[in-house]
């Protein structure tokens, strides 16, 4: 397997991120831990999570099974900052005095004395990133924190913090999570060409469109009953008509070349260019093992048109910016 | 009339600015003249220009007509560099090499000893910032450029332009200039709230999305004569469908409020927020006659957001982004 250098860091880290969000709800502990334990033998050496993700559970459960199988230290750990984490104005967003708080609950649940890779979940539109980027530095002086980076940030905001870092002599972002998948390619216009000039590692996030490339939604019809589209508003505006129908497009795709649907997405998302490591959220041991061969897999050239055809670089045909307050554009069928 | 600071400058401008693109093409010499003096009458002071308009004949007429009625002192002058003025490999670009020479080439043919806002007409994606923002500096301090600025810039170069301004003590940029109107308002995602947090001025290109807004293209078959019939693809890309049924609504929508659908879509980009300066374009001087009225009038509310239902916040339904390689999303039906 070919590791890669996360951004300009030289740590080297699996082509997949395993994604923790399931992990405490709906994916049981056990399971949970069975899945982890499967994506390190499998070379799997960079895990994400964040302190809201089940409410701490699935930190807590990460840290667990980094406990017992003893591996800690051969992990790229990466977690987030910034969600709401209890009821007072304080209990969330990027200020210092949330963020030293809530890294030291982060490294109690997770059971270890430093986090690998510290994210800002969602950008601080209405503070000064000096505050933000101060309070992440001292952690890396602590010793509690390795590395800094930022999720889901606009990139003029990543290209902000870049310039306060160098200026105020602190350390800088080393990676950025957005949303990137076939069906939403949007980062592509300025993310992508932004850290590949300044070397931030490219860590997308729903690389399978929340299991629509998985074949999840029929191309037609109604939405299956126990899927997330079902369960959640923010989540079925994103389950467009168009966006079930290149899902087929691609099992078409995958069935030719044999593979899945699935396993043919990924392999997109991992060779797109700028791209580090995609992170995968297998809700069963069995969507793991699924994703485990693309590991080793590499994109053909000729296939990157294909996809290019499918959707347009930087076009979107589902919506995985609505969750981000600075993304105003709408897509819709 | 309402002027507005250009920016965090201080110098006021009107809040439209005549755009001199056609001038030395389809509008001749003389009535290019009579739009100008008329515009200056009407108290527009602020005129932009590029050495690349027409081979440099726009600049040569406004210059003369500056020369002739003797109201270059009361100018906000704006030209740009950039784009090939001649077959060499040096004869465009953001060279120091180039701008040097660009700029005196550019004061010969207005006629004048400086240049208020000097623009780079477009980024350069291969060359590092600095060199160009250097060369930028030098002509200010040789008193050639009084202000800098960008066009068609991604929001987080125009980023990392401050960032190295404020690095190396140079001028920064003071405005930027971006394709924007009611059926392209992609800029809305990141370069205005970008703008409005670094006091740059934005200077719309395009308001009336050459004149789709307008009208012009109600009917099935280009007109003869228009852009789209005349300039190619890249502008008969731009008259989508959906582009013209928006047209067809702001129209009823202006005659329900006495106006004409021009003076309605500029009178909505004048007054978004952020908006310094939107660059009207007059081919005729009856054009010009019907913007003038819009200095003047001032967008409701109630108004405001029946335009955000035509094409939400953010989105696009024609594709004014169209000749910037940077952005890859293309806006089709």
């Amino acid at each position: 397997m070919e590791y890669r250098s996360l951004g300009r860091t030289g740590v080297m880290v699996s082509p997949l991120c395993l994604g923790t969000m399931n992990f405490g709800s709906p994916t049981g502990e056990e399971e949970s831990i069975a899945i982890i334990n499967r994506a390190m033998e499998a070379g799997i050496n960079f895990i994400d999570t964040a302190n809201v993700y089940n409410n701490g559970e699935s930190e807590r459960i990460v840290g667990r099974a980094l406990k017992e199988n003893g591996r800690c230290d051969q992990i790229v750990l990466a977690t987030k900052v910034h969600g709401k984490m209890g009821p007072g104005p304080n209990d969330g967003g990027d200020s210092r005095y949330h963020i030293l708080k809530a890294c030291e609950d982060s490294l109690r649940r997770l059971q270890t004395d430093h986090i690998d890779l510290y994210q800002l979940h969602r950008p601080p539109l209405t503070m000064p990133q000096d505050e933000t980027l101060r309070a992440f530095d001292d952690l890396i002086h602590a010793g509690k924190v390795l590395y800094v980076g930022c999720s889901t940030h606009p990139a003029w905001m990543v290209m902000e913090a870049l310039a306060t870092s160098e200026r105020y002599n602190l350390a800088r972002y080393i990676s950025e999570q957005p949303p990137y998948n076939l069906l939403d390619r949007r980062i592509e216009n300025e993310l992508v060409p932004l850290c590949q000039r300044h070397g931030l590692a490219i860590i997308p996030w729903s690389p399978l469109a929340g299991g629509i490339l998985t074949g999840r939604y029929p191309p037609a019809g109604d939405l299956p009953e126990d899927s997330r589209a079902a369960r959640s508003d923010w989540f079925r505006s994103r389950v467009t008509l168009k966006g079930r129908q290149i899902a087929a497009k691609v099992a078409e795709m995958a069935t030719e070349r044999g593979m899945t649907g699935a396993q043919l997405a990924l392999l997109w998302a991992k060779d797109q260019p700028g791209v580090t490591a995609p992170i995968v959220g297998p809700r069963t041991l069995s969507h793991l093992e699924e994703f485990i061969p693309v590991l080793d897999m590499t994109l053909a050239d000729t296939d990157r048109p294909l996809f290019d055809g499918l959707v347009h670089p930087g076009n979107a045909v589902a919506d995985f910016h609505n969750t981000n307050d600075w993304m105003k554009t709408r897509i819709t069928d | 009339m309402e002027y507005r600071s250009l920016g965090r400058t201080g110098v006021m401008v009107s809040p439209l600015c005549l755009g001199t693109m056609n001038f030395g093409g389809p509008t001749d010499a003389q009535e290019s003249l009579a739009i100008i003096i008329r515009a200056l009458d009407a108290g527009i002071n602020f005129i932009d220009t590029s050495n690349s308009y027409n081979s440099g004949e726009s600049e040569r007429i406004v210059g003369k007509a500056l020369k002739e009625n003797g109201g270059r002192d009361h100018i906000i002058l704006a030209t740009k560099v950039h784009g090939q003025v001649g077959p060499g490999p040096n004869d465009g670009g953001t060279s120091r090499y180039h701008i040097v020479k660009a700029c005196e080439d550019s004061l010969r043919r207005l006629q004048t000893d400086h240049i208020d806002l000097y623009q780079l007409h477009r980024p350069s994606m291969t060359i590092p910032q600095d060199e160009t923002l250097r060369a930028l500096d030098d002509l200010v301090r040789a008193g050639k450029v009084i202000y800098i600025g960008c066009s068609n810039h991604p929001a987080w170069l125009v980023m990392e332009a401050l960032a190295i301004s404020e690095r190396h003590s140079l001028a920064r940029f003071v405005s930027a200039q971006p394709p924007y109107n009611l059926l392209d308002r992609r800029s809305e995602n990141e370069l205005i709230p970008f703008c409005q947090k670094y006091g740059l001025a934005v200077l719309p290109w395009s308001p009336l999305a050459g004149g789709i807004l307008a009208g012009r293209y109600a009917q099935e078959i280009l007109p003869a004569g228009s852009r789209a019939e005349r300039l190619g693809d890249m502008f008969r890309v731009r008259v989508s469908q959906r582009a013209r049924q928006a047209a067809e609504r702001v129209a009823e929508m202006a005659q329900a409020r006495n106006m004409t659908g021009a003076q309605l879509a500029l009178l909505w980009i004048k007054d978004q927020p952020g908006v310094t300066s939107p660059i009207i374009g007059p081919r005729t001087r009856e054009h010009l006659e019907a913007f003038l009225p819009v200095m003047d009038l001032q967008l409701s509310e109630s108004d405001r957001a029946l335009f955000d239902e035509l094409v939400h916040p953010g989105n696009a339904a024609a594709d004014f982004h169209n000749s910037n390689d940077w952005m890859k999303v293309r806006i089709t039906d």
